[in-house]
């Protein structure tokens, strides 16, 4: 006899059952407006700033804030080139920016802009030495400080590593933020994708240009296809009558879908020299003609790393504390994702003020 | 990790076949015991997560895979051979009405380059060389290290606002 309470065994659906998600159904059904005007409405960007300083295509943003301001080194913040740094600012509780700015420091962003066809020769010199060199001497030169703390996200990191061998004497501190700097770990999904054997990246700058958005995002979704193209559709279908989660989800969709090119020569030989030849933790990397070693860091550094990250696994960001000069570092490796890092709940609430309070003692 | 490969195809260890076998064992497994009316919606969302559990450790060798590099090599491939004719035929069609294409913009940025190149170059020289003299001066000498860090190659000034 079923005793499950199920008529037809106990994988059946009950008629009351199908009531109910009949019901729920058409509730969520009468909620699209809703979630559409929310969509329609998200805003990005908790912090208000101000732009300072232009050059080509970039902006270097200072926030403004009421808090006092307590500590004298200011602090930029470096993002990647293939999204837009506003992830770091995304929305009122979920902003790494805020922290900092409410607990005093003068902090600043770069934001890289969006290269076009007429950029597809800009490498990593111009990067390194060019772009990133004038924004930090606009900000020393604004502030009046000799040198400043710099904290850098994913690829954003890979680069603020770079400048910080060359330039050690204007960098106080380094802040780095699941950032990648030895590829020698060649399973992970990134590194067998873009190997020299199935990725010829030459061909594709010489016929594309710039490495087009399209194609990151389509290879960042692919990493965890089931998660980021069906799961998080059912954890929306779930959620779609919460209007603190609509709003959460779509800044997040909306980032995640704003993905920009990378200025061909820069990509390619990111991809070619660090990730595919592993040059730089090898103190290999050449920029300008100078040698790349990240012996001649010295600076207190504080490597953060997220024990889940798919994109930036900690192997690849942990040997670098291993790799520089420098007598002070510091690594944490928090249970989070990579965007988790930075806008996740749980590293709001738990990682940034120490983050804050570790930048603070080295002022 | 690497379990795949392209030989797997059509043979009894096909990828697809154990993906959709161990599939149906997870998901069984999950709701084995005949849920209780009031604890039916945790019991199907315990199944779907252990679907998507299962499909998306299934995917994830499927990407790890060298059937998939394979794959992925050819259709990146193709895409590019495709994408490269299809510039060649713009660039002769535009080349043959008199138009510039977008290999001549790409010939002046070059140039563009080289000469912003070479005038940095010379800049820098002359600060050096300015430095020097500086540093020469009786009480100066603190200045003439400064250029020891100067990139060869430089974008040009932005624009302070």
């Amino acid at each position: 006899m079923n005793t499950s309470g199920f008529p037809f065994g106990p994988w059946s659906a009950t008629p009351s059952m199908l009531q109910e998600q009949s019901v729920e159904f058409a509730r969520k059904m009468a909620h699209w407006p809703k979630a559409l005007e929310v969509a329609r409405k998200v805003r990005m960007g908790a912090t208000p700033s101000e732009t300072v300083f232009r050059m080509d295509k970039l902006r270097l943003l200072r926030y403004v804030s009421d808090a006092e301001q307590e500590f004298d080194t200011p602090l930029l913040f470096v993002f990647a080139l293939v999204n837009r740094p506003y992830i770091l600012d995304l929305r009122p509780g979920k902003s790494v920016v805020n922290h900092f700015v409410q607990r005093g420091f003068d902090t600043y962003n770069l934001d890289w802009g969006v290269p076009s066809d007429g950029d597809r020769f800009l490498d990593m010199e111009d990067y390194v030495e060019g772009y990133l060199d004038q924004v930090v001497d606009q900000v020393r030169e604004q502030t009046g400080r000799e040198q400043i703390s710099i904290l850098g996200y994913c690829m954003g990191g890979s680069i603020s590593t770079m400048y910080t061998a060359l330039h050690q004497d204007k960098v106080k501190n380094l802040i780095l933020l699941a950032a990648p700097v030895d590829w020698s770990n060649r399973d992970y999904l990134l590194a067998k994708w873009t190997d020299s054997n199935v990725f010829d990246v030459d061909k594709l700058i010489q016929v594309y240009g710039n490495a087009p958005a399209e194609l990151l995002q389509g290879s960042f979704s692919l990493l965890k296809p089931v998660s980021t193209l069906v799961e998080k559709y059912f954890t929306f279908y779930e959620n779609m009558e919460d209007e603190k989660f609509l709003e959460d989800f779509f800044a997040m969709e909306t980032w995640l879908n704003d993905n920009i090119p990378v200025a061909g020569e820069m990509f390619r030989q990111f991809v070619k020299y660090c990730m595919q030849q592993n040059l730089l933790i090898q103190g290999k990397l050449r920029i300008g003609g100078r040698r790349v070693n990240l012996r001649d860091i010295t600076c207190p550094i504080l490597n953060l790393t997220a024990t889940q990250d798919h994109l930036v696994p900690p192997e690849l960001s942990l040997p670098f504390n291993d790799a520089v000069g420098s007598t002070d570092r510091t690594g944490i490796n928090f249970p989070a994702g990579h965007i988790g890092l930075a806008v996740g709940t749980r590293a709001n609430r738990d990682l940034w003020p120490k983050v804050c309070d570790w930048l603070a003692s080295r002022d | 990790m690497d379990q795949y490969t392209s030989k797997d195809a059509g043979s009894s260890s096909d990828p697809f076949s154990r993906f959709w076998t161990d599939l149906i064992s997870k998901m069984s497994s999950a709701g084995f015991a005949p849920p209780a009316a009031s604890a039916q919606d945790d019991t199907f969302k315990t199944m779907r997560q252990a679907f998507f559990d299962a499909w998306a450790k299934h995917c994830d060798e499927f990407l790890h895979s060298q059937a998939f590099l394979d794959l992925m090599k050819k259709s990146l491939d193709s895409a590019l051979a495709f994408k490269q004719e299809l510039n060649e035929f713009l660039t002769k069609a535009l080349h043959d009405q008199q138009m510039p294409a977008r290999s001549d913009t790409d010939s002046i940025l070059l140039v563009l380059r080289s000469f912003e190149g070479r005038v940095l170059d010379r800049l820098d020289r002359l600060t050096d060389r300015v430095e020097k003299l500086e540093g020469a001066r009786p009480g100066k000498a603190e200045g003439a290290t400064e250029a020891s860090g100067r990139s060869s190659r430089r974008p040009a000034k932005g624009t302070a606002k």
